[in-house]
């Protein structure tokens, strides 16, 4: 609970603190929004030229962009500073969390949230409030969306933390492996049946972002899986939690700091 | 009782990739696994009680740095065993943290965009201290530091004096047992150093807590501790109070004289074996300068006379070296000059 406590602190803090760079602020959401629109766009040019995307139609596909973009944004808001954790390894700056009595890593995630993520929230939101709506759905699947999205936003975060903990043993800041998460991620706004066998199944098992997008997208619009699309989520989930916490407890152990 | 800080035979060796230069050898790096075992630190062993201030030195690489993280928890040990505080740190981390403070002199340890004041409440929820002690220290560090006016700014804004003194503020404001201070006063000015040594002292007197200090400022050290242990290439060169380390190694005084005009290097061939049996020599010669350095008091008297007799001299005086001169002295030669 006190943990809780000074996570809780932390956030806040830093949250006051970005808000005072209003134009920054200001002009990441602009940025992510049209980011957002971009693809939205790119979208709206392929479902003209053929009306089902792997089965889906065009509206369907809506839920999947916003279900990633809600889970990019909470991720982005509440998870950020993961971005800089491989340079912490490397420059040996991981030094100054390791003396408090917290666990270093949610401490180092939760410090720094930027503005920005707010674009992608409100964004994703949005289309999902337009899709869900659009097809009558009932309300239990409005009530599951949030759990689904914020899985996503952990099995994300969860994937760019045992890439970085292998920068202990492997040293280099290597963001662009987590730039090349953070595309999977954009890959799966779109149905995975489009996808060739080997990235669908990447994406299904060993990067499992179709456990909160494309199975529970299935359950609603295509009744395939069952329960079993629905609920699939909370255990990868819960397993990317447990294989990216036993990577960074070994990663930790390989920790060299710098020499001074 | 169980000492505070118990090290015995510790060990820490890092691994460097041999690498051929260039573009392509880093190429070639990258599929070999050849590499070198580099010892940071070898085989040290020493305890230290608790309330006891002892400072740490060694010239840059020597290991302190490393031993230090080590007795923090930060870096796991190679091999050999610590105990600190009755925990082994690496396992027992994050309890350990609860009674210890740690400033890195070399790295800012606040959080950067929060201002001082949440910084310092943070760290109250976050080691759970009294309110008792809390406004005990932050008063302190308020009166010494002169922190009052850096409060309201965030950390980022701070410059290096002033974000050195917050991070020892910071530091030292659960009252821990045992503080480890890593260059304290790395880059601060005369007057700065000054107030942080205060300040220290004064936390230290109230709390009966145990200090590490590593510095290259051998003031912080006379003005502070009592016990020196000098690190040298990993190992331990010498562990033992600071009259000792005066005592060991002060025996060997210096007479500086200046003559009227410079000495043919005849005369001084001629005054070797009369030197030599006063068990002094000639250290050096800079123009009308000459050094000798001679190694029992009891001979001072004989000495001078001599020097005296034979040479014209125009003025003289006796030195004995300080701390900071012996220590130099150590890392020129690597080794410790005879009792």
């Amino acid at each position: 609970m006190n943990e809780l406590k000074i996570y809780w602190s932390v956030f806040k803090s830093s949250l006051q603190a970005k808000m005072e760079y209003k134009l920054d602020f200001l002009i990441g959401m602009i940025t992510s929004i049209m980011l957002q629109l971009a693809a939205l766009g790119l979208l709206w040019v392929v479902i003209h030229q053929s009306p089902l995307l792997g089965g889906w139609t065009g509206k369907e596909v809506l839920f999947l962009f916003g279900i990633s973009a809600t889970a990019l944004g909470t991720a982005e808001l509440l998870f950020n500073h993961i971005w800089m954790l491989p340079y912490y390894i490397v420059m040996g700056d991981l030094d100054r969390l390791l003396i408090y009595p917290t666990p270093p890593l949610p401490f180092l995630l939760i410090s720094s949230p930027v503005l920005h993520s707010f674009g992608n929230l409100l964004t994703g939101m949005v289309l999902l409030i337009y899709c869900l709506s659009h097809f009558h759905e009932p309300w239990y699947i409005w009530m599951m969306v949030p759990l689904w999205s914020f899985c996503g936003t952990i099995i994300y975060t969860s994937m760019l933390v045992c890439i970085c903990s292998l920068s202990f043993k492997f040293i280099g800041p290597y963001t662009y492996n987590l730039n090349f998460v953070h595309s999977l991620l954009q890959a799966s706004r779109y149905p995975l049946s489009i996808y060739p066998n080997w990235l669908k199944y990447l994406l299904l098992f060993l990067i499992p972002f179709g456990a909160f997008n494309f199975l529970p997208g299935n359950f609603i619009f295509h009744k395939l899986f069952g329960l079993f699309g629905a609920w699939i989520a909370p255990v990868f989930a819960a397993l990317s939690i447990w294989i990216a916490k036993q990577l960074w407890t070994w990663g930790l152990k390989n920790y060299q700091s710098t020499g001074t | 009782m169980n000492p505070a800080i118990d090290v015995d035979h510790l060990c820490k060796t890092y691994k460097i990739r041999i690498k051929k230069p260039g573009l392509w050898g880093s190429l070639l790096a990258f599929v070999s696994s050849q590499s070198n075992e580099v010892f940071a630190v070898k085989d040290i062993s020493f305890k230290i009680n608790s309330g006891e201030r002892v400072g740490l030195i060694g010239e840059n690489g020597a290991g302190k740095s490393t031993t230090l993280k080590m007795l923090t928890g930060i870096l796991v040990p190679q091999s050999g065993k610590i105990n600190v505080l009755g925990r082994i740190p690496w396992k027992e981390r994050q309890q350990l943290a609860l009674n210890i403070g740690v400033v890195f002199g070399q790295r800012p340890q606040l959080l950067w965009d929060i201002p001082v004041r949440e910084t310092f409440q943070l760290l109250k929820t976050m080691y759970r201290i009294p309110d008792s002690t809390f406004n005990y220290v932050l008063h302190e560090a308020l009166h010494r530091l002169h922190l009052e006016p850096l409060l309201s700014t965030p950390v980022r804004l701070l410059s290096l004096g002033q974000r050195m003194r917050c991070d020892l503020a910071a530091a030292l404001l659960h009252a821990p047992s045992i503080a480890f201070l890593d260059e304290p006063t790395i880059g601060l000015d005369v007057s700065i150093k000054e107030q942080v040594r205060e300040f220290i002292q004064e936390i230290n007197k109230k709390f009966n807590s145990t200090l590490i200090i590593t510095t290259h400022d051998l003031k912080d050290i006379t003005q502070i501790c009592k016990r020196l242990i000098v690190l040298d290439h990993g190992t331990l060169l010498f562990d033992g109070s600071l009259k000792q380390f005066e005592n060991q190694f002060a025996q060997k005084k210096r007479i500086i004289i200046e003559t009227k005009a410079p000495t043919a290097p005849a005369k001084i061939q001629q005054l070797k074996p009369a030197l030599a049996k006063l068990n002094a020599q000639l250290l050096e010669i800079e123009g009308k300068r000459l050094v000798f350095e001679y190694l029992s008091a009891k001979c001072t008297p004989e000495l001078t006379k001599l020097l005296l007799k034979k040479l014209p001299v125009v003025d003289l005086s006796l030195e004995k070296p300080d701390i900071e001169n012996l220590v130099t002295q150590i890392y020129k030669k690597k080794e410790i000059p005879h009792a």
